[in-house]
């Protein structure tokens, strides 16, 4: 019995050495400086984009009279500024084909009765389809909170979301890939961000790399 | 309940196989039967009263056929098969039956309006139905002794490793080894590492075929089975190739997992594949392809029959019967019977043409050549069992043919890839081709150290290879809403 733990050590030790090495070089290298764990798997997406800039922006501690949750639908459907014009405060927490398991995290970390009286929840049909990991991926790479960004990839149940988070965990310092033009404050951005549209194209024109602070 | 679920792997499995060790012996099969009623619940609970129905008959009818002789004893097994098939044609062939009849008399002009059944088809129904047959059938050949223990045999037909997609298991070998005991009812097996290693090893190897390569290969097939009239020749040969891989990783992974997970409480389930796609001819294709359904039909169906020892007509006419039932078995569309009914025509022609293909491979001088005529065997067979692939993958008829005509009529061109290439999520097909290349080196490897028949290096360099496997999971795994192929039969 003793021998079969020693074996079952020295097998996870081994397995771990080798998934920690195998996920340096593939987070590091890749061709056209791309590095490969992004093209691995679906919907892998570099931090950056319009996620990056909008939760940078949002800060908990202001007060709002409403805010905006949902997918792309919701953050390139309502622009806060126009119900600005009518007095109305308001921040748009929309992000790529988000879920509403990543909604709830989103609520859980970032709003409270104080900073958000009401709650717009749009919903889309699509993100109940899904298995969530677009929007994961999406996520847990530009959170500025770590521990919405752990839970977010764990509750996925999926292998790729955990990958995901050891990429955001062994690379802190890594800053945004790229932007998106099209954000105009407050949440909302006028043009998709996803990558089976638009930025898929956006991306591909931009140069990865490591970049650090 | 999936294999590949967090359930299974995080709860169930560790949960029952401690709950195995640590019990007295004669409590075994009251642990697997319990967890086999929770996994089979964990699909639709209702159901479990269809099993407890098959394995009610055919538990009375394998002690009454024992005790009978005689016409009586035939009568008790016809009673205890028509039961069993009765189940089978209700649930998985009367919505089918009932839509033919329907295009046949709407076709004549004629109203008809009797509704399908809005049901979901019992998960395994085919298999746990053939599992339970097999009992009856050689109880009433007088090769086994009929059980008298009701939990016993309950625990035959529900064996949850291979309750849904097989091995399609026999009396002779699962119901015996469930008894092996030497204190009164109970199992008898102990904790031995090298066999729970083993064990292990072997479920590692089934996930990896199936979230690796299997449900990779799905999302590029799924595209284009799904959207059939969007694509060329180039893509449709493609994605049929990789159903071919996707299906044997599944099913095959599925297996792995089966006997990996029997393995470890100290079961031999039988083997199901013997890396099918390098058979040299059709024939020998089927005797390592879903080894416990092909020879299921061949004891119970092409025996009884008659077999190869009749007149030739007859002989052509039992294999085609065997195979048309084998598709039927599959699902309940005319597309698996187009499938069965190719694969039953090959055999046929192959031998109808054996004296021709003969003379044909002495003529280009093959037959000194033994590797490279295996070899090409090898191809055309791979050829000729993929393309009735399509049939068994298209969602209908009209598909397939859309599929076969596409295939042949439309121009090769790079830019089909390419189109296909845009409308898959980024990078999945050039990873998928890379990774089922890398399979297609690796898999006699692995299938040979899992079944033995190749020594492992000792020590860490035996632990090297299937340490690769989890990295290879972590990595590249394929963690979408997937269920196995297989289950739905």
């Amino acid at each position: 019995m003793g021998r079969l733990w020693l074996r079952t050590l020295l097998f996870l030790g081994l397995t771990a050495g080798l998934y920690i090495g195998a996920f340096m070089v593939l987070s590091r290298y890749g061709p056209n400086g791309n590095p490969m764990i992004f093209r691995i798997a679906d919907y892998y997406k570099p931090r950056g984009g319009n996620s990056w800039t909008r939760y940078r922006e949002y800060g908990p501690g202001t007060p709002y009279d409403a805010i905006i949750i949902g997918s792309s639908r919701a953050y390139r459907g309502y622009d806060p500024a126009v119900f600005a014009e009518h007095g109305y405060r308001m921040f748009n927490l929309g992000s790529t084909s988000q879920s509403p398991l990543n909604s709830y995290f989103l609520i859980k970390h970032y709003l409270n009765s104080r900073n958000a009286p009401l709650l717009i929840f749009d919903v889309y049909e699509g993100t109940f389809a899904g298995t969530g990991l677009e929007s994961t991926s999406d996520l847990a790479q530009n959170l500025p909170n770590d521990a919405a960004a752990l839970e977010m990839a764990w509750a996925l149940r999926d292998l790729r979301g955990l990958n995901l988070i050891s990429l955001r965990f062994t690379q802190p310092n890594a800053s945004s890939y790229y932007s998106d033009p099209h954000y105009k404050g407050l949440g909302f951005s006028s043009r998709s961000d996803s990558l089976k549209g638009s930025s898929k194209n956006l991306l591909t024109t931009q140069r990865f790399g490591i970049l650090t602070n | 309940m999936l294999f590949n679920s967090f359930t299974f792997l995080c709860i169930f499995f560790p949960l029952v196989t401690t709950l195995y060790f640590v019990v007295p012996h004669r409590w075994r099969w009251l642990v697997l039967l319990g967890a086999s009623c929770w996994f089979y619940m964990a699909f639709v609970p209702v159901y479990i009263l269809i099993l407890a129905f098959t394995i009610g008959v055919d538990y009375v009818a394998g002690i009454w056929i024992e005790r009978n002789e005689g016409r009586k004893r035939k009568l008790l097994l016809t009673a205890s098969i028509v039961a069993n098939v009765s189940v089978l044609a209700f649930f998985k062939y009367f919505n089918f039956l009932n839509e033919s009849i329907a295009v046949a008399v709407r076709g004549m002009g004629f109203h008809y309006g009797v509704p399908d059944l809005g049901i979901i088809l019992p998960i395994g129904l085919s298999f746990h139905t053939f599992q339970s047959l097999s009992y009856t059938i050689e109880v009433y050949r007088k090769h086994q002794k009929a059980e008298h223990h009701f939990g016993i045999f309950a625990l035959y037909v529900m064996f949850y490793p291979q309750l849904v997609a097989g091995p399609i298991e026999r009396p002779g070998n699962l119901l015996n080894q469930i008894n092996s005991s030497t204190l009164g009812r109970g199992i008898r097996s102990f904790l031995d590492q090298e066999r729970v290693v083993a064990g292990l090893r072997q479920m590692l190897w089934g996930f990896f075929k199936k979230v690796v390569i299997a449900d990779r290969c799905a999302v590029v097939v799924d595209q284009i089975y799904n959207s059939p009239d969007q694509y060329g020749s180039l893509s449709i040969a493609l994605a049929t190739f990789l159903f071919a891989i996707q299906i044997y990783c599944d099913f095959s992974g599925y297996t792995d997992i089966a006997l990996g997970a029997a393995r470890v409480m100290g079961f031999k389930l039988m083997v199901n594949f013997r890396t099918p796609y390098r058979s040299a001819n059709i024939s020998e294709f089927w005797s390592r392809w879903h080894i416990s359904l092909s020879s299921w039909f061949r004891d119970y169906l092409y025996i009884p029959l008659g077999g190869n020892r009749v007149v030739k007509w007859r002989w052509y006419y039992n294999l085609m019967i065997v195979f048309l039932v084998s598709g039927l078995w599959h699902g309940a569309d005319w597309t698996y019977v187009i499938w069965g009914g190719l694969h039953g025509s090959y055999l046929v022609l192959a031998i109808l043409f054996a004296p021709l293909m003969a003379r044909f491979s002495g003529l280009l001088g093959l037959d000194g050549r033994p590797r490279l005529k295996r070899a090409l065997n090898v191809f055309i067979t791979v050829q000729l069992v993929t393309f009735a692939w399509i049939f068994f993958r298209a969602n209908s008829i009209d598909d397939a043919g859309t599929l076969v005509n596409r295939l042949f009529s439309t121009p090769v061109s790079l830019g089909d890839l390419r189109q296909l290439h845009k409308d898959l999520p980024r990078s999945m097909l050039d990873i998928t081709v890379l990774l089922v290349a890398l399979f297609a080196v690796i898999d006699p490897l692995y299938d040979a150290w899992i079944k033995g028949e190749r020594p492992l290096p000792t020590g860490v360099r035996g632990m090297l290879p299937f340490a690769m496997l989890v990295v290879g999971i972590l990595l590249f795994g394929y963690f979408g809403d997937t269920s196995f192929i297989y289950f739905q039969f």
